[in-house]
């Protein structure tokens, strides 16, 4: 089969959405879904084949709505599937559905939605300079526009304005008034040689340099003419030149994304946001004005260029934390740095700091595939207490080998550093299952949790070891069906310690800050494998690490992000979405660099959208 | 000059901050003031423990209702570890509310349980019932028979409302659950509220003037690009338009001379809450609104850590209390201010306080959030609400729904069951859960509306 213009086979579809009803349910069927799915070099969308040859039930893990089978995707434009179905383990088939064509598409976002806190903050510092914005009254002003949700923004996304956000752009736009008033200097920046005795055609010449990138289009001629109108009432001269500013910095172009217009331009602010979270460039919007942008080549040499500029690599550290969720990880534990003679201040924002170095240097320098995002065993400690940490040296702008077994986004300080005495394997754990690989997990009753808390004062930690302590407090039977998989892989992570630093035995500390006992470390474990559900053994959190780089959940849900991050929204449930995410997600597992992919769905998107009617190329003048 | 450092105001009104204490006489007030009630609002989150938040004093037997009361007077020394020393002189104004539920046990957090007595289906922080006193009021011309400068001033200060516990305000746009920021910087709040670096009355209006012309070319822009717009675009412009409108009356609006607070440097979260109260103060004082929605975030006075913090409400008690004790040491220090502030009742000066309704929860009762976590949910009501409530008591309600509270709150506002329901509902809020029929007697739509009792 075939989800596109395709050229191989081997999408592992199943593995990208894996049941998840209850726990029971989580582990996947996986091992044999396949479609054909796009090559990496030409991820477009017309033709197909098909093939495959098993199937499973597919259930969304973020809303566990039931998605169509496999062998509901089908033949001419995409992907289908024999009939055959292996059941999850506890689970149901679900019934063959007649084949329906599906193509391997992403969804086409044609909705407005506004701009987000920081995409219009980088509109407003690429036009305006970053200086304008860091002045005392901008910067009070930006400081009332609302933030945005600091989960996940691509399921907590709030798409309405409020009058806090009205009221702050009028206030953002009399404060740069301000600013630029009271200061010759960025007033030239803005306005260049127009800066005092402004005239008709110095308005003009703002309509085609500041006011275009600001709306990120050429500005139509009934805009033009009130634009002037109004330049004119209010005397021309730098009063008319900040106050048509003023109007640009409130115009509804700048507050939304007008994408159902869906021109040469709205392509050009698709990849630009996609990938710098920023409106176009000159460079980009004068290819849109000369209507290159259909072309897929120019597309990718654009978005190449802008993925591996800053504004792009801050906007992948943007996606690593909305999809890690490590911005808000609690302190590192007091009492066992300074057992360890670190000072604990700080000390997780600065493994924040530390993963997402690593992640950005991995992604964009290295061109790391999403395997090498796990298992890279370099990172950027730049203190004294992280390379203790790490058993490492100190790194400046270059990587240092980590030589204790820490490597890859998992096994580094970020995602281990624990705010307790001791670790948390449950923490842990569901931290792989619901970050790394995109699960869902239940949430537990917490009357239960309640009680177990109170069970767990009772436990004496001397005698027995945090994974004993673990195992007994989640032993019962409403427990055990979804901690059998989320404590494996805590218990599997038990070798690092509550500051993330290799250790080789547990240190039991009393109320007085004393260690009183040590404990062996235990950390083989027993799990149904992401492959195939049949019960393996892992040995260690290297084993761990191996079992997620095979296993395509991993790759799926890096897949998934990288599609969900520019929408801001989660994965589609239609089946053409699905199909485009398994063809990402297998040119991911095959080795293809996770920037190139990331531009491969920026691309892909503007394609997908432009096909839709004819790109024009002349958004000017009407 | 930093505008976080302006005084504006000069010529005005010579009111200055700290204010003259009150000089009313305690619980001897059964006037009503000519003063409009002004509605506050305080709400933090992560429980408090029963025992260390509630006064341990004998209440009296229970009336034909089954509601327990007594005086706070009669409480010796401090109310409790965390209504401690900071409340001390606060006894008459207080009326704490033991006994009020929610009729579900879920344990998800949910930032709109003390607001709109409203508990999230799923664990993602959205309330089914959408609307929060806060934004109910705000839209009544009950409150606001004409406008002022901002319908309600929603402060966090020095916390992103945007995260899951960070706003208690919430509204519903187009049949869309919406979260309502808050200003999280105090300096951008006075800004919104009273507007420039310029003190001079003339520049004020010059000011105001461009400020209207601006605005109104911006609606003009507005208006042309959604003429053409698509039907899918329309909607969100429209949407925009509506609020460019408000904002437009509301720029228009003269604020009141009195006096504005200067705002010193915020080097410590003590400074951090002192300017927004006094913020809030004076926001009240000169009528630049007459709603408060004040979240209080920080746990400790050093720390800001809200992983932590959730942490300890699960595992540690003594610094979960220690947290809450440093909170509600900032509500205190909001009713004191208050309390400080002198203004024209009509028939003399009055304490601002007793002119104000102000409103006190907490989003769970039990930080835990096991089982009980909705019961009891730890209400203070604070100051007089213009000679229409009657504090200085401790109050235990038996177990009725916290629903009721908000009706009442409304009723005190001055707004019928018209006025505030929503959604269809009788009363405010959810009337349905899994503890739903332990409220039974509670839930037909005449009981829905009716007030607390004895409050």
């Amino acid at each position: 089969m075939n989800c596109g213009t395709g050229v191989r086979t081997t999408a592992l579809l199943g593995s990208l959405l894996i049941v998840t009803a209850g726990c029971a349910e989580l582990v996947g069927t996986v091992e044999s879904e396949r479609l054909d799915v796009p090559s990496a070099a030409s991820p477009s969308s017309s033709t197909a084949a098909s093939s495959a040859d098993t199937g499973s039930v597919f259930i969304d893990v973020s809303s566990g709505a039931e998605l169509p089978s496999v062998a509901s995707v089908a033949p001419s434009v995409t992907a289908s599937v024999d009939g055959e179905h292996q059941a999850p383990p506890g689970g149901t088939v679900a019934p063959t559905e007649p084949e329906q064509p599906v193509a391997c598409l992403p969804v086409n976002p044609f909705t407005t939605r506004r701009l987000t806190r920081y995409e219009l903050l980088g509109v407003l510092s690429s036009v305006l300079g970053a200086e304008v914005l860091a002045s005392d009254d901008v910067a009070t002003a930006i400081a009332s526009f609302p933030e945005e949700a600091s989960g996940d923004i691509t399921r907590d996304f709030q798409d309405t304005h409020t009058l806090q956000h009205v009221t702050s752009m009028l206030a953002i736009s009399e404060a740069v008034a301000h600013v630029l008033e009271a200061n010759l200097e960025q007033r030239e920046q803005v306005f260049g040689q127009c800066v005092e005795a402004a005239d008709e055609e110095c308005a003009r010449a703002f309509f085609d340099t500041v006011g275009a990138r600001l709306l990120r289009r050429p500005i139509d001629a009934a805009r033009k003419s009130a634009w002037l109108d109004a330049f004119e009432a209010d005397g021309q001269g730098a009063l008319g030149m900040v106050r048509m500013l003023q109007r640009a910095l409130q115009a509804p172009e700048l507050a939304f994304h007008l994408w159902s217009q869906n021109d040469a331009y709205v392509a050009a602010s698709r990849l630009s946001f996609a990938l710098t979270g920023a409106g176009p460039d000159e460079e980009l919007l004068a290819d849109a004005a000369a209507g290159k942008l259909q072309h897929r080549s120019v597309l990718e040499a654009h978005a190449l260029r802008l993925a591996d500029s800053p504004p792009g690599r801050q906007t992948f550290e943007r996606l690593l934390d909305d999809w890690l969720g490590l911005r808000t990880a609690p302190n590192a534990n007091a009492v066992v740095a300074a057992h360890a003679n670190i000072d604990a201040s700080g000390l997780a924002q600065e493994a924040h700091r530390e993963l997402l170095d690593f992640a950005g240097y991995a992604v964009f320098d290295a061109l790391a595939s999403s395997s090498e995002l796990l298992t890279l065993d370099i990172g950027f400690p730049k203190s004294e207490r992280l390379a203790k940490i790490y058993g490492s040296e100190i790194a400046s702008d270059d990587p240092v080998v980590l030589p204790n077994g820490h490597r890859g986004l998992m096994l580094r300080a970020a995602p281990l550093i624990s705010g307790h005495t001791h670790t948390s394997p449950i923490l842990r754990g569901a931290f792989v299952r619901k970050r790394l690989l995109c699960q869902a997990i239940p949430p537990p009753d917490f009357a239960l949790v309640e009680a177990g808390r109170k069970e767990e004062a009772s436990l004496d930690r001397a005698t027995l070891s945090n994974r004993e302590v673990t195992e007994r407090l989640t032993d019962t039977s409403t427990c055990a069906g979804c901690h059998a998989l989320i404590n494996p892989f805590g218990f599997a992570l038990e070798s690092f310690n509550e500051l993330g630093a290799l250790r080789s035995q547990e240190l039991v500390f009393d109320e007085a800050n004393n260690v009183v006992a040590k404990h062996l470390l235990d950390t083989s474990v027993e799990y149904p494998s992401l492959q195939t559900g049949k019960i393996v053994t892992l040995n260690n959190a290297q084993d761990l690490n191996q079992a997620l780089v095979e296993s395509q959940q991993f790759h799926a849900c890096v897949a998934q992000r990288l599609i969900t991050q520019a929408q801001l929204r989660p994965l589609a449930t239609d089946a053409s979405e699905r199909c485009y995410a398994a063809s990402i997600a297998e040119q991911l597992s095959e080795g293809v660099p996770v920037r190139d992919a990331w531009i491969n769905v920026a691309v892909e998107s503007v394609l997908t959208a432009a096909s839709q009617t004819t790109v024009a190329s002349d958004g000017g003048d009407q | 000059m930093q505008r976080r450092t302006f005084l504006r105001g000069v010529g005005g009104l010579a009111l200055a901050i700290p204010f003259l204490p009150s000089l009313q006489q305690k619980n001897s007030w059964a006037s009503v003031s000519t003063r409009p009630v002004r509605y506050v609002q305080w709400v933090t989150d992560h429980g408090v423990h029963p025992d260390s938040f509630w006064p341990t004093v004998e209440l009296g037997e229970p009336d034909s209702r089954g509601v327990r009361q007594t005086s706070l007077a009669d409480v010796e020394g401090s109310l409790s570890t965390i209504l401690g020393q900071p409340f001390d002189g606060l006894k008459d104004d207080l009326l704490l509310c033991n006994g009020l539920d929610l009729l579900v046990v879920r344990h998800f957090h949910n930032a709109c349980v003390p607001t709109c007595a409203s508990w999230p289906r799923e664990d993602n922080h959205i309330p089914f019932f959408a609307h929060s006193v806060d934004t109910v009021l705000e839209a009544s011309n009950k409150v606001y028979p004409t406008p002022t400068r901002m319908g309600a001033l929603r402060l966090t200060p020095g916390v992103n409302s945007s995260y899951k516990w960070g706003s208690f305000s919430w509204t519903t746009v187009d049949g869309r659950a919406t979260k309502l920021p808050c200003y999280d910087s105090n300096a951008a709040a006075l800004n919104a509220l009273f507007g420039s670096t310029d003190t001079s009355a003339g520049a004020a209006q010059q000011l105001q003037e461009a400020r209207v012309l601006l605005v109104d070319r911006v609606l003009d822009d507005y208006r042309s690009v959604v003429a053409t717009a698509s039907s899918a675009d329309k909607r969100q412009l429209e949407h925009y338009l509506d609020l460019l409108s408000e904002l437009q009356t509301r720029v228009s609006v003269e604020v009141k001379a009195c006096g504005v607070p200067t705002l010193p440097q915020e080097l410590d979260f003590d400074v951090l809450h002192r300017n927004a109260i006094d913020l809030a103060v004076a926001a009240l004082l000169c009528d630049a609104t007459r709603v408060v929605a004040y979240h209080s975030y920080h746990g400790a006075p050093d720390a800001y850590d809200e992983e932590t913090f959730h942490a300890w409400a699960h595992d540690n008690r003594t610094l979960h209390t220690q947290m809450q004790a440093y909170r509600y040491k900032q509500l205190a220090a909001l009713i004191e201010r208050l309390k400080s502030v002198q203004e024209d009742g009509g028939d003399g000066p009055r304490a601002l306080l007793d002119n104000c309704l102000v409103y006190a929860n907490n989003e769970l009762s039990d930080p835990p959030h096991g089982s009980s976590h909705l019961r009891n949910m730890p209400v203070i009501l604070a100051g007089k609400a213009g000679g229409r409530l009657n504090p200085g008591r401790y109050v235990h309600f038996g177990g009725r729904l916290m629903n009721s509270l908000l009706v009442s709150i409304f009723d005190t506002m001055g707004l019928a069951p018209e006025d505030f329901e929503r959604n269809g509902v009788a009363g405010f809020g959810d009337y349905e859960g899994n503890n739903a029929e332990l409220y039974s007697q509670f839930l037909s739509q005449d009981e829905r509306r009716q007030r607390l009792p004895v409050v």
